[in-house]
């Protein structure tokens, strides 16, 4: 079953969590404390990533097929929490690659290095 | 700890699809989160973002998808149990062990219940083959002083009862003794020997029994003189292959022409047995042998519909008390009992089918005590899951019912498995089941006894596998998930159910193997038991003179020298000898014996064992002399009658009274005491009584007598049937040598029955100590398991293997003492039941207990030190990493 990676653009714009939970698997797999852990770790001055709005979100991402779950890495330790692992699919990679190129060239943008410089 | 209370909480109020998707993975990142970050401001941030994504949540939850086995409210409840039996198969066979065990337990139980009960139902319980049974009753005679008896009856008063009662719609003599076999000389045919019973005209109307082809006998047929015969069908066929011709045409039964007047039907069994291949009337004439004081038959009656067992009893009584009145000298004291046939069928069984159907029971509780415990191990690690489903919002009965489903799956199949092992279980016993045992081949395989141990065992099942998943259903989670934290599953209190559970199996087997040590020590003392014979090396077969032939007592007498003069001169043959009745083959002609008191004054016991020998019969069986001498060859027709007695008898009639010389009365004649012999047993289990020997050269004219031979032989007795027969061919080229064996199987096939019930009781104790060697090994293994975190601990911190096998075996061995000291309590108290069962053994025999002890504790040690074992090598680091 080939993705259909082409349908990517669809999802655009989106919404800033969901990419953010994209990127953060990205090559990745991590139950939802570890997105948690891994958000704090790599946006420090972002704002935290909460338990409900992030399984709103896996719970839309993994319908639109851009994220998958996938078996445990490892050993977990015997004490029946359940932790599901989860990483992007090829659509998830592609939209989240089509949402980081739109959100460069509109970085990119003269009008938004405008704005930038205004600030600096 | 408010804080996953409120998590769970909140939770609760999302969709539903997206709760059962998420909503335990949610607290348990969570969790993660405040174990990492234990601060109530995070939690607060938690809580508000939870219930500010509430909303959109909602939202989006219309257009999520939902897996299909996972939704459960939208599909079919076929479907939906179908998806979880799928999901309960993987969680099974992700967990061998648990299956494994709990199905080889319900197997186990299951099919030895089974078995058992189908054999013991079939065999004892099941209504007689007769149409409405429970009307069916069958007369003794017994004395007044002794109402246990049960005596033959006298044709007399089976006539007056039949005509003056009013008790009975039908009443049916049936004329037991072995003298009335008939020789069946077919044309062409060697003579053999088959059963035959005399019967009057009410046996079969009795039974409710019509023939297949003809009649069966009239009250005009009830002299003894005609010459009509009735077949049963095996011999119909046998002998002209059902050709239904045969009514009114002649067989050549007993040197008589026989006419065929009626054939039974193929489902016809006869009281008296499986073999009986024809029926001859009974001669019920007033007068010769049909006295007052002859008591030589049996009887078969049908109560009158809506007379009692007590109403017929009493208007018996009232017959035999008039009788009484009117002859005192022959009647008195005399009582006719009457007892329902099946009671009388099962009868000296009874006690043992009960004892066996306890320890059935026994057995069937230690499978529930282990399913018990296994379903109650299992669900118990499984209470966090539930609680953490139930405090999301998950359905409990569904929750219940997913239990519920396990359950039932574990149970079918083990009861397939039950099925298969009951289905052989039958087939076992029945092959090693004692020919004597009655009505043996009606043994089916009972579909409803199945279902009945298949019910109790899944009711166990089911009831300790939900009832927990109930109770966890309302427990706490935080309190559940604060548990798990230090890796200790299954609270204290479920804990000590779980011992509890497997000491009561280690108490229940200990009763088990009580009950079957002391019937094993018994039936030991019963092989071993005096029975005042030496019976090795000693070949039986019994010869039959033919009345047309051999009517004169006096060539009856002659055939009897010649032979025996014949089977003397055989190369290997020591003794030969012959008897009316052999020793420890029950009773029989029980005769009255008069005999004069120290006074001088005429004195009559009732019930002695008569037997009537021949040849050098005592020196055969090694019968010792006690006093005067045996029967010699002059002991004639023509010289006065003497009698040799038991030593039971001498004493009991003379005291210390020299009995020689005496003058006795017996079979309607006087007789004189020559000799005082060795009591022999006339039961196998030893009993002796008094008893009295005559000559059959003196006593031939009293009867045709059959005689058994016994033939003591210096090799394997085996040998001396071949030309034992040839030299019976060389006398008379017509009779028939019957029945040889061995006399050590005539005495083990009336032990038969003993070793069967031990054998059932070994079979069961077997059972029981399987199940609880596997219900200890099952609870210390988990224990084992459950304590890995604590094991761990203690290596670490320099805890000897030995300390740690030491206090695994420990747990084992106060649960075993614990289950062992109730046994023994519960075994002391029913020993009373063995006590009519055993043989020559107290049922509280301190041997038995303490053997049974220690092979139980044995049993529990090595059942223990297998998880001991695994506990020692638990790896510290491992254990504690694990957390």
């Amino acid at each position: 079953m080939a993705p259909r990676t082409g349908h990517a653009k669809q999802f655009l714009p989106l919404p800033p969590l969901d990419f953010q939970i994209l990127t953060l698997l990205a090559g990745r797999e991590l139950h939802g404390y570890g997105m948690v852990q891994a958000a704090t770790e790599a946006f420090p001055d972002q704002p935290a990533l909460e338990i409900g709005s992030l399984y709103r979100i896996i719970s839309r991402l993994l319908d639109q097929g851009m994220i998958r779950e996938v078996d445990a890495p490892r050993a977990e330790p015997a004490d029946h929490r359940i932790r599901r692992y989860y990483t992007v699919t090829a659509l998830g990679r592609a939209a989240g690659k089509a949402e980081a190129e739109r959100l460069r060239a509109l970085l990119d943008h003269p009008a938004t290095l405008r704005l930038l410089g205004a600030r600096r | 700890m408010i804080g996953p209370r409120l998590v769970a909480l909140i939770i609760r109020l999302y969709p539903a699809s997206f709760r059962r998707r998420f909503g335990e993975e949610m607290l348990s990142a969570y969790l993660d989160q405040r174990d990492a970050v234990p601060s109530a401001r995070q939690t607060l941030a938690t809580l508000r973002n939870l219930l500010a994504s509430l909303p959109a949540t909602h939202l989006e939850a219309r257009r999520v998808y939902h897996p299909p086995d996972l939704q459960s409210s939208r599909t079919s409840p076929m479907r939906n149990f179908a998806s979880e039996l799928r999901h309960m198969a993987r969680s099974l066979t992700k967990q061998p062990g648990f299956a494994i065990v709990a199905i080889v337990t319900l197997a186990l139980g299951i099919g030895a219940n089974t078995a058992v009960f189908s054999v013991l139902n079939s065999v004892v319980l099941a209504p007689l083959p007769y149409d409405q049974p429970e009307q069916l009753v069958r007369l003794y005679t017994a004395s007044r002083t002794e109402p246990a008896q049960r005596e033959f009856l006298t044709a007399i008063d089976l006539l007056d009862v039949r005509d003056q009662s009013g008790a009975f719609s039908d009443l049916g003599t049936l004329y037991t003794y072995r003298e009335t076999g008939g020789d069946l000389t077919l044309p062409g045919a060697d003579p053999r020997r088959i059963r035959v019973v005399d019967v009057s005209a009410g046996y079969f109307p009795a039974l409710r029994a019509t023939p297949l082809l003809g009649r069966t006998f009239t009250p005009d047929e009830e002299h003894g003189v005609v010459a009509r015969v009735v077949l049963s069908h095996r011999l119909w066929r046998e002998l002209t292959n059902g050709d239904p011709s045969i009514i009114g045409r002649t067989i050549p039964l007993n040197m008589r022409d026989c006419e065929v007047i009626g054939v039974m039907r193929p489902t016809f069994r006869d009281v008296a047995g499986e073999d009986v291949a024809a029926w001859l009337p009974a001669n019920l004439d007033r007068g010769g042998r049909n006295s007052r004081v002859n008591h030589y038959l049996s009887a078969i009656a049908r109560l009158k519909p809506g007379v009692t067992l007590a109403q017929a009893q009493a208007r018996v009584d009232a017959v035999m008390k008039r009788a009484e009145d009117a002859f005192p000298d022959t009647s008195k004291d005399r009582i006719m009992r009457v007892l329902p046939l099946l009671d009388d069928t099962v009868g000296e069984s009874r006690t043992s089918v009960f004892v066996l159907m306890g320890a059935a029971g026994l057995v069937l509780l230690i499978a529930c005590l282990n399913v018990a415990n296994l379903f109650l191990a299992r669900s118990l690690g499984q209470t966090r899951d539930v609680a953490i489903r139930t405090a999301l919002g998950a359905n409990r009965a569904r929750l219940i019912r997913l239990r519920l489903t396990e359950s039932l799956l574990v149970a079918a199949v083990g009861g397939v498995a039950g099925s298969l092992v009951a289905f052989w279980g039958v087939q076992l016993l029945l092959s090693v089941s004692p020919a004597s045992l009655a009505r043996a081949e009606e043994v089916g395989f009972d579909p409803l006894l199945l279902g009945f141990a298949l019910a109790t065992t899944v009711l166990t099942g089911l009831l300790f596998g939900a009832a927990p998943a109930w109770r966890a259903a309302r427990v706490d989670p935080t309190e559940v998930l604060h548990e798990g934290a230090r890796g200790n599953t299954g609270g204290r209190s479920s804990r000590r159910v779980r011992d509890i559970l497997v000491a009561g199996q280690v108490a229940v087997a200990l009763v088990l193997l009580i009950g079957a040590g002391v019937l094993m020590k018994s039936f030991v003392a019963l092989q071993r038991v005096d029975l005042g014979i030496v019976t090795d090396r000693i070949e039986t077969f019994e010869v039959n003179l033919p009345a047309a032939r051999y009517a004169q007592p006096g060539s009856r007498v002659q055939f009897h020298e010649a032979f025996g003069r014949k089977l003397v001169e055989l190369p290997g043959v020591e003794k030969v000898g012959a008897v009316s009745w052999l020793p420890a083959n029950g009773m029989y002609h029980q005769w009255g014996f008069g005999y004069r008191d120290s006074t001088g004054a005429d004195q009559f016991m009732s019930g002695t064992q008569t037997r009537v020998v021949d040849g050098d019969y005592f020196a055969a069986l090694r019968i010792p002399l006690v006093k005067g001498r045996v029967f010699v060859p002059t002991d004639g027709l023509d010289t006065n009658g003497v009698a040799v007695i038991g030593a039971v008898l001498a004493e009991k009639a003379f005291g210390r009274r020299n009995p020689i010389g005496e003058p006795v009365q017996t079979g309607g004649r006087t007789f004189r005491v020559v000799g005082v012999v060795g009591d022999v047993a006339y039961q196998a289990d030893g009993t002796k009584g008094p008893m009295v020997y005559l000559s059959h050269a003196q006593f031939a004219n009293d009867r045709n007598w059959s005689l058994t031979y016994v033939v003591r032989t210096a090799g394997a007795s085996g040998a001396v049937t071949g030309p034992a027969r040839a030299a019976l061919a060389t006398i008379d080229p017509a009779l028939v040598l019957h029945r040889p064996r061995p006399l050590d199987d005539v005495v083990a096939r009336h032990r038969a029955r003993q070793r069967f019930t031990l054998l059932l009781m070994g079979t069961f104790a077997a059972v029981a100590l399987t199940l609880a060697a596997v219900g200890v090994y099952g609870v210390l293994s988990y224990a084992v398991t459950r304590r890995v975190h604590e094991i761990g601990v203690r290596m670490a911190l320099g805890a000897k293997p030995s300390q740690v096998r030491g206090a695994v075996i420990k747990h084992g061995v106060l649960i075993a003492g614990a289950g062992m000291a109730a046994g023994l309590v519960a075994a002391i108290g029913l020993s009373a039941v063995l006590e009519t069962l055993v043989f020559g053994v107290s049922p509280r025999d301190p041997l038995v207990f303490g053997g049974v002890v220690l092979v139980l504790g044995a049993v529990v040690l090595v059942a223990g030190y297998v998880p001991a074992r695994r506990a020692t090598k638990v790896q510290p680091l491992e254990a504690l990493r694990g957390d």
